[in-house]
């Protein structure tokens, strides 16, 4: 799962925005993504020739701005940037077949928890995609 | 030489009014296998919320609410929320906010690993209809 993420936060990058790893610290720049996973769930179902090593499971990206539209404008570039044309893309991993998928968006929202200077709340939205990875 | 073309219907009649008899019969079948796989959904959702330090306090929010007719029906699992519940903090837990992931397992995870289940009880069900 580590060479799955660390293809996807790859993709991400030259977009030109933070990309935090499970949580977002230190000084913030917005807009920023967090990117976030289990260690890699096994399908459900297996065949019996399937590899231990299977992944099926989703990958979260979490996108963070100060407007609405900012943060918008940044899940649309991560997830042309990860599905481009909408539709799923191979990732880069040695040794292994791995496939993303756009499945869900969650609305954006105001994290009330958190306020800003200005009593300004930053606003977030998450995408999550499907990964499957298996050995080549 | 006939100079018509009747066409026989009435066994095609007599099976279409065998399934419909046969759909009123089968739903309370079905009812009570989308409620076990419904039970076994939520089992796992409360299981996965426990497990979490920050969140367990909203395990019991999670359940879930049976709908449908002699045609239909559907089981809407998911955290309560709203006035006098404690779902609302869910959300935060199965997808984060703008300072982390989420940290608890996806609904969908329950979901999929009930689903080859559900499927074959349905099947189950459907095939006493043959």
């Amino acid at each position: 799962m580590k060479a799955e993420i660390a293809a996807v936060k790859a993709r991400l990058t030259p977009l030109g925005r933070t990309v935090h790893e499970i949580t977002a610290t230190g000084t913030l720049t917005y807009p920023y993504f967090i990117l976030w996973s289990s260690t890699g769930n096994a399908p459900v179902e297996r065949s019996v020739r399937a590899e231990t090593t299977d992944i099926d499971d989703h990958i979260g990206v979490t996108t963070v701005g100060l407007t609405a539209s900012s943060v918008r404008d940044a899940m649309a570039a991560a997830r042309g940037a990860l599905c481009p044309n909408g539709l799923p893309s191979s990732l880069t991993v040695t040794g292994r077949v791995a496939v993303l998928d756009f499945f869900e968006a969650r609305p954006i929202q105001a994290d009330t928890d958190v306020t800003l200077t200005a009593g300004v709340h930053p606003l977030y939205g998450v995408d999550l995609y499907r990964l499957v990875s298996t050995p080549a | 030489m006939a100079d018509s073309i009747s066409i026989d219907t009435s066994e095609v009649r007599a099976l279409a009014a065998d399934i419909s008899r046969s759909v009123t019969r089968v739903a309370p079948e079905v009812r009570k296998v989308v409620l076990v796989g419904a039970m076994k959904i939520k089992k796992q959702m409360r299981a996965e919320m426990g497990s979490s330090e920050s969140f367990k306090g909203t395990v019991n929010s999670i359940d879930f609410d049976m709908r449908g007719n002699a045609f239909y029906t559907e089981a809407v699992i998911g955290p309560k929320v709203g006035s006098g519940e404690k779902g609302g903090l869910a959300g935060i837990a199965y997808f984060g906010n703008s300072r982390g992931g989420g940290t608890v397992s996806d609904p969908q995870g329950a979901l999929d690993a009930e689903t080859p289940h559900f499927e074959r009880a349905l099947l189950d069900v459907l095939g006493g209809l043959l």
